[in-house]
């Protein structure tokens, strides 16, 4: 018998180790350093959305890229505004045509004009006559192409093989087929392109609130495997304008809510606005991080858009209407063009995605190739159009809709206006050390005890508190959190049991937070827990250049929510009964399971499971939900009180809060960070927020080292006086504002006036010098209660 | 009565319509603001700045790539509307004041207010400096100097212009690598080329100036400095530049000599204005996007703002071109790009760092302690704060809180200084003490030593030991301890006496291993080089055994093909044991570079000097009598070592680009045939 070395041995077993290691590698197809870091992401479905990115160190900074700008002649455009002008704003009577539309139908309030050769609709209020068109008559410019877009009610664009360029249908271009039929209330059209061979039904309702636009995807034909859809806007040219002829503004929904005049803005702004309904999806958009500053990111991220509404007024006629995404909001991108910005127009539309290209790369560095999205992605549109006229057509008149829609449409239960002061605490974070990373303790449970009475003794009844980065490796290295393990650092004589059940005593609530979305796979190595992975089958990085950890990775939904439901059981073993959840309440996106590519809303349904039994089972906080998470929270937690300050923004309106305010307890984001923090402090009082605190009981000069490096200010001993102040103050006017919503609110320069539903008047002035409203003389930058009983 | 009231409310009003132009609050800055920390990093910290306003047009006149920009004490805002070809004069809302210069002006680039109320403009194709009174007369032009020191073949294309308080104008030429142009605006007459950029010396520079030709020298683009980009002057006369170029100083703060006084640790690579503040307090502005505040001294207390990619954001820039201050401390920023200026104002913190700074530079330090506490209650990472709050302590004789702030402040000479006060006091008061202790622990290794010569201790638990164990192992250890009086006896004993073994070197590498970690991160905060919490110990051992095993390993493989006698076993034990000084010495300095300062600095120098010489000629001894080589002979294997060790990295690092590149090809192909075959 042959016997065999040892030396032999050890080669075969290392030859295996690494070949196998090498097929397994090409196998599972991603790694770190697989990460895409090609320069070129082509502008696909939108010419205005420049997703350049760029290689770290690369100093260059690519061109912008500017959508082209339709030619206009000075004489033609003349002639238009006159044509405008010439159009009727206000039409007393029912007519049986406008400007060559049809009368259709007509309930109480509307009357609905039809010109079937475009779908073009035209919409009569009936106590002002006040009308909004929907179409361009004749179009400006020679461009045939937004020609036909301006005149079209319905505008599909489509993919052809893996062509990164998208085409245009409408309702002239490529020929649709159109079978207009008439229904109860509104018609439904039956369109079809024979040469792409793709169609689709379009159903119009006249309601008592306005109209309703449907496009259900089980009547979407697709035949031709060449021409695939990719988008729809639904009415772009609703309500439209041409430069500033008109009086009034366009809404969007960035952050707390912002407006853009309808007034003409010199050729200023190239580009449009233009966000995705509930934040950029990770899945499939590259991420907009570029040339970096010394190895730091050194832009802040735009708001999201929470709620899925838009809004266009005009208050020369005074009419206008709020735009809300019914169906198909997790796949709808939100567009307001200003004059200027491609076409001499004002308008704003959702867009509806149905099929995206994206980059694949092919290997480390360079090489990718596009790649069609391969299925559509799974949603019915609809989009209700709700009218305000007369004396509520303004953003308040807006926010008040959306108001009652809410509650009427049991999307959201009414909930007490309760007034708390929030102090978040943060735990404890880690930070490198020689050989073994160091726990960093910066609130221990003993000293959250102490600080919290310390506020209750002090005056402040009401808190709310929320304690972070109390689980195992602290904030950062604990994610997930996957078991229910307090930082022994942290336990100082108290366990965290004992800390909620003596502050239960003291009549404080301390919410445990928890990150259901992110996962720290540097400290995990290898974990069962699956991440996330885009489109091209690579793992998504949040790049968050931390002192500590770089980037984080996503949870898989599944995983999040297997992880979640063994949390739920835990939580219930130790007697939890508050949490508050993050991460989750705000993201989604598309992913890739294997071959399979799964869509935005399948990530939704798996988070709103997950969060509906959580709310069954404990009192729930949520971090800045999105909309359709609202009636699962008891608080709305950081809501934003500011827009994102695009260029093209005339004014920030504080929309969130007059929509929701007495109607559920808002909490404003961290004062902290405020650099002026009296205008922040007033911005609070305006619009009715609870005051929010991040407090840790050593100085954040310890934080140096740590990933929470950004979170430069928060030791008790420095807000201690503080809090008292803002609680005093904050309570106060919250005593005469409890459980009332916002029926009026006016701005006048620096000076506004905030009336509520119980007679109550908030004045603020926010200018350097006293000023006068109502005959009450308020001092500068500050504001008085008065009542108007 | 009732007609005051009448007035008041008609005053009230026009307030209203005043303040209605402004908007109500700012909203989220699309930028990030950063401040930099003691070691010269960026972190970030309160927004500093938020845009006020933007104007793009005065009136109607709108301004096409406006290359320079001036705000007078009046508030009025003076464009070089380069484009256009004329002076644009507009107020701060927007509104046109007057606009002249369009006759003489082609393509005006640089603009200047003198303090006698004359606006300069450099014309760049009309090569000329054209003078105007504020209203916008012409007074008087400049052209090429005629002077011969001015150069026959020097360039006048004048892009930037200064004039100083003695009527002395400062000309930045395009291509006049010179320096500034100076020129006295009274006689007209040409005074000299000031403070020219220097290009640094590199070892290629050396390299190639020894051995290029005239000819190839005169070619080369970098051995010619780059002129300045922009110019500035202060109330003082100081006169400010800024350059862009890889091997220049980004910023210069000139006295009259022409020296620079400024030593900043950060700044841009492109800079292209600057400006200087009430403060004394340095702007900078740069092409993409980014305004840096600095303090009169260069230390960087702000910086923001960034280039607008798309964002659309307000607060960004496609290409800043000039920057302004007001009286109110309002920035003014020209985007040359989008034909934009955008207006800053401080926020309230960045209000109370200026007021703590104000304080401070006025030698204020009493009263700046207050503001300067506050600047840390809302910033505790604002380490410029811990610096004044230090200063102010130490001005105070408070030595034990300078030192806690300074500390913070990473700022290494206030330390040094607040810690020699410390320790004095120390000293002071425990002198006697530490007397005694001296001398009882003198009194105390006497004694051994008598103790252990009368009795022979040791020496007896020394000998049991070995008759009972085999004790080879511990004897090679204690065996470097010859090294110190007799190398030479040392190094023939491993060569020839079995003495020291590959296992007891081991034991003295790892040793050496532990000492340079500690060195690297316990060395007293005054002499460490390595920043708090950064630890980078998996990088340090790879090198610290990569580079071991590269010498030992080179050094070996050139003796055997150079008929040296060593063995690998025996060069390996006489490198390590060589450092037998290093294991003596280092711990003590150490520990003692915890106590020291800089004033005894030279202390430690001198005692790593002694080291490291003495290591060095233990390792020349080693290779030569291990390998019995003359001195000529070791020196050249040293040599020889040395080009191996380089041709090492070399082969390893194309070895490894090699395989990474296969490797790629590889997972490429194979990608690329999945999706291909996925997406059919």
């Amino acid at each position: 018998m042959k016997t065999v070395k040892v030396k032999t041995m050890i080669k075969v077993l290392i030859f295996t180790i690494i070949a196998g290691w090498f097929v397994f590698f090409l196998l599972s197809g991603d790694d770190e350093e697989m990460e895409i870091t090609g320069p070129d992401t082509p502008v696909v479905t939108d010419p205005s959305d420049d997703d350049e990115s760029l290689d770290d160190g690369e100093e260059e900074i690519p061109p912008i890229e500017e959508p082209e700008q339709v030619e206009i002649d000075e004489e033609e455009l003349e002639e238009l505004l006159e044509e405008q002008e010439s159009l009727a704003l206000v039409i007393d009577s029912k007519q049986n045509t406008i400007n060559d539309h049809d009368f259709w139908v007509e309930n109480e309030h509307f009357e609905l004009y039809l010109k079937e050769e475009n779908l073009s609709i035209i919409l009569r209020e009936k106590s002002t006559g006040s009308v909004m068109y929907s179409t361009v008559d004749d179009p400006i410019g020679s461009n045939q192409t937004w020609q036909n877009f301006v005149r079209s009610g319905i505008v599909m664009e489509y993919l052809v093989d893996t062509n990164i360029v998208v085409y245009r249908a409408d309702m002239y271009s490529e020929n649709p087929e159109k079978t207009v039929s008439k229904t109860e209330n509104g018609f439904q059209a039956e369109i079809y392109y024979p040469e792409l061979e793709i169609g689709f039904n379009v159903s119009v309702m006249l309601t008592e609130e306005g109209i309703t636009v449907d496009i259900p995807q089980d009547s979407i034909i697709e035949e031709n495997d060449r021409y695939r859809m990719a988008s729809i806007y639904v009415y772009p040219f609703l309500g439209h304008t041409l430069l500033g002829n008109r009086e009034g503004y366009m809404f969007i929904p960035d952050g707390s809510g912002a407006l853009i005049y309808l007034d003409d803005k010199d050729g200023k702004f190239t580009q449009p606005y233009s966000a995705m309904v509930y934040g950029e999806n990770v899945g499939i958009d590259d991420p907009f991080v570029l040339s970096l500053f010394n190895n730091m990111d050194p832009f802040n991220d735009p708001e999201k858009i929470i709620a899925p509404v838009f809004g266009m007024v005009h208050t020369d006629n005074d009419i206008g209407y709020l735009g809300i995404i019914e169906e198909g909001q997790f796949s709808a991108r939100l567009e307001a063009y200003p004059n200027g910005a491609i076409l001499p127009y004002n308008w704003i539309t959702p867009k509806f995605i149905y099929r995206q290209v994206y980059n694949q790369p092919t290997s480390q560095d360079t090489g990718t190739m596009v790649v069609r999205q391969r299925d559509r992605n799974d949603f019915d549109i609809r989009v209700h159009y709700h009218f305000v006229a007369a004396e509520d057509a303004n953003y308040m008149g807006l926010a008040t809709t959306y108001r009652q829609y809410l509650i009427d449409q049991a999307l959201f239960t009414v909930k007490e206006d309760e007034f708390n002061l929030r102090i978040d605490l943060l735990g404890a974070e880690v930070e490198q050390g020689l050989i073994f990373k160091n726990t960093v303790p910066m609130t221990t449970f003993s000293q959250a005890y102490e600080i919290l009475t310390d506020i209750k003794n002090n005056g402040a009844d009401n808190i709310l508190s929320i304690y972070k980065g109390w689980q195992n490796n602290g904030y950062y290295g604990g994610m997930p959190i996957r078991s229910f393990r307090p930082e022994s650092a942290l336990s100082d004589g108290m366990t965290v049991q004992h800390l909620i059940e003596q502050l239960d005593d003291e009549d404080i609530d301390l919410f445990l937070y928890h990150d259901a979305l992110r996962i720290n796979m540097e400290e995990l190595g290898t974990s069962r827990h699956r991440v996330m992975k885009k489109f091209n089958k690579r793992t998504y990085d949040e790049e968050v250049y931390g002192k500590v950890y770089r980037k984080f990775n996503y949870l898989h939904p599944q995983s999040s929510v297997n992880i979640m439901e063994t949390m739920l059981d835990e939580y219930q073993k130790e007697e939890i009964d508050n949490i508050m959840i993050g991460g989750i309440s705000n993201t989604l996106f598309s992913y890739s399971e294997g071959n399979r590519e799964v869509d935005r809303i399948s990530t939704k349904r798996h988070y709103q499971s997950l969060i509906d039994s959580y709310s069954d089972s404990f009192n729930l906080l949520l971090e800045q939900p999105f909309a359709y998470l609202w009636d699962q929270t008891d608080a709305l937690i950081d809501l934003p009180t500011r827009s994102s300050n695009y260029v093209f923004v005339d004014e920030d309106i504080p929309f969130l809060s007059l929509t929701l305010k007495g109607i559920a307890p808002l909490y404003a984001e961290y004062v902290n960070f405020q650099a002026n923090q009296e205008e922040f402090f007033l911005q609070m009082i305006e619009q009715g927020l609870n005051p929010s605190f991040l407090i840790t009981y050593e100085s954040p000069a310890m934080l140096m080292n740590t990933n929470s490096s950004h979170i430069y200010s928060s030791q008790y001993e420095r807000y201690q006086d503080m809090i008292q102040e803002y609680y005093q103050e904050l309570a106060a006017v919250h005593a005469q504002t409890n459980g009332s919503v916002i029926v009026d609110y006016q701005r006048d320069g620096l000076v506004t006036k905030v009336s509520y539903a119980n007679g109550v008047d908030v004045l603020l002035n926010y200018a350097e010098q006293p000023n006068t409203v109502n005959g009450h003389l308020i001092e500068p930058l500050s504001y008085k209660v008065v009542s108007s009983e | 009565m009732k007609k005051i009231k009448q007035l008041s409310l008609g005053m009230l009003s026009i307030i209203l319509l005043f303040v209605s132009m402004t908007s109500i609050v700012e909203a989220n800055t699309a930028y990030r603001t950063f401040t930099e920390d003691g070691y010269g990093r960026y972190v970030e910290t309160q927004t500093a700045y938020t845009v006020l306003d933007t104007i793009v047009k005065f009136d109607n006149e709108l301004f096409s790539q406006a290359q320079d920009m001036k705000v007078g004490a009046d508030g009025l805002i003076y464009i070089a509307d380069t484009g256009n070809g004329r002076i644009l004069v507009g107020d701060r809302y927007g509104d046109f004041v007057r606009s002249f210069g369009e006759d003489e002006l082609t393509r005006p680039t640089g603009l200047f207010l003198s303090h006698d109320d004359k606006v300069y403009v450099a014309d760049e194709t009309n090569a000329k400096i054209f003078v105007y009174s504020l209203t916008g007369e012409l007074i008087e032009e400049f052209g090429r100097p005629d002077s011969i020191l001015f150069g026959e073949n020097a360039n006048f294309t004048p892009l930037k212009v200064a004039v100083d308080q003695r009527d002395n104008i400062y000309i930045i030429s395009r291509g006049n690598s010179n320096g500034i142009i100076q020129i006295n605006a009274n006689t007209g007459e040409f005074l000299g080329y000031f403070a020219p950029n220097t290009t640094a010396v590199t070892a290629m520079t050396v390299f190639r100036r020894a051995i290029f030709t005239d000819e190839q020298l005169s070619r080369m683009i970098d051995i010619v400095p780059p002129t300045s980009t922009n110019i500035n002057i202060d109330e003082k006369g100081l006169v400010y530049s800024v350059s862009q170029g890889q091997r220049v100083e980004a910023i210069r703060k000139l006295n009259v000599a022409g020296q620079n006084i400024l030593e900043t640790r950060v700044a841009d690579d492109f800079p292209a204005a600057v400006e200087v503040g009430s403060l004394e307090n340095i702007f900078v502005a740069s092409e993409d996007g980014f305004i840096y505040e600095y303090t009169s001294e260069g230390n960087l207390l702000f910086v923001f703002g960034g280039q607008d990619d798309g964002r659309q954001r307000v607060g960004l820039f496609r290409k800043l071109s000039a920057i302004a201050v007001d009286e109110q401390d309002r920035l003014y920023a020209l985007d040359q790009d989008r034909n934009q200026i955008q207006i800053f104002e401080p926020t309230e913190f960045a209000d109370l760092v200026h007021e703590s700074l104000a304080l401070y530079q006025n030698g204020d330090y009493e009263a700046s302690k207050g503001p300067w506490e506050e600047v840390i209650r809302s910033n505790s990472l604002f380490d410029f704060a811990y610096l004044g709050l230090g200063e102010a302590y130490f001005k105070e004789e408070d030595y034990d809180e300078a030192l806690q702030a300074f500390r913070q402040a990473k700022y290494h000479e206030g330390y040094s200084d607040a810690f020699w006060e410390v320790r004095n006091v120390w000293m002071r008061e425990n002198m006697i003490t530490l007397i005694f202790i001296i001398i009882g622990l003198v009194v105390l290794v006497k004694w051994l030593g008598w103790l252990e010569k009368k009795y022979h201790y040791l020496k007896r638990i020394g000998g049991y030991l070995s008759t009972k164990y085999r004790m080879k192992f511990f004897n090679d250890v204690a065996f470097i301890k010859n090294m110190i009086k007799h190398p030479l006896n040392t190094y023939y004993s491993i060569q020839y006496e079995n003495k020291g073994s590959g296992w007891s070197a081991s034991f003295w590498l790892f040793i050496l291993y532990v000492l340079f970690i500690l060195e690297k991160y316990f060395t007293g905060f005054i002499f460490r080089y390595v920043r708090d919490g950064e630890y980078s110990l998996a990088m340090d051992t790879a090198l610290f055994f990569g580079i071991v095993a590269l010498v030992v390993g080179s050094n070996y493989l050139i003796t055997t093909i150079n008929e040296g006698e060593g063995k690998f076993n025996h060069v390996f034990i006489g490198f390590i044991y060589a450092f037998a000084p290093y294991f003596l010495f280092k711990p003590f300095i150490i520990i003692i570079s915890n106590f020291l300062t800089y004033n005894e600095a030279y202390l430690l120098g001198l005692a790593n000097t002694i080291i490291y010489a003495w290591v060095g000629i233990l390792i020349f001894l080693m290779i030569k009598e291990m390998n019995d080589y003359t001195i000529r002979e070791t020196f050249k294997i040293i040599f020889l070592t040395l080009f191996m060790i380089l041709i090492a990295v070399l082969f390893i690092f194309i070895v490894y680009i090699l395989v990474v590149q296969m490797f790629q090809f590889i997972v490429s192909v194979f990608n690329e045939g999945v999706y291909r075959i996925e997406n059919r």
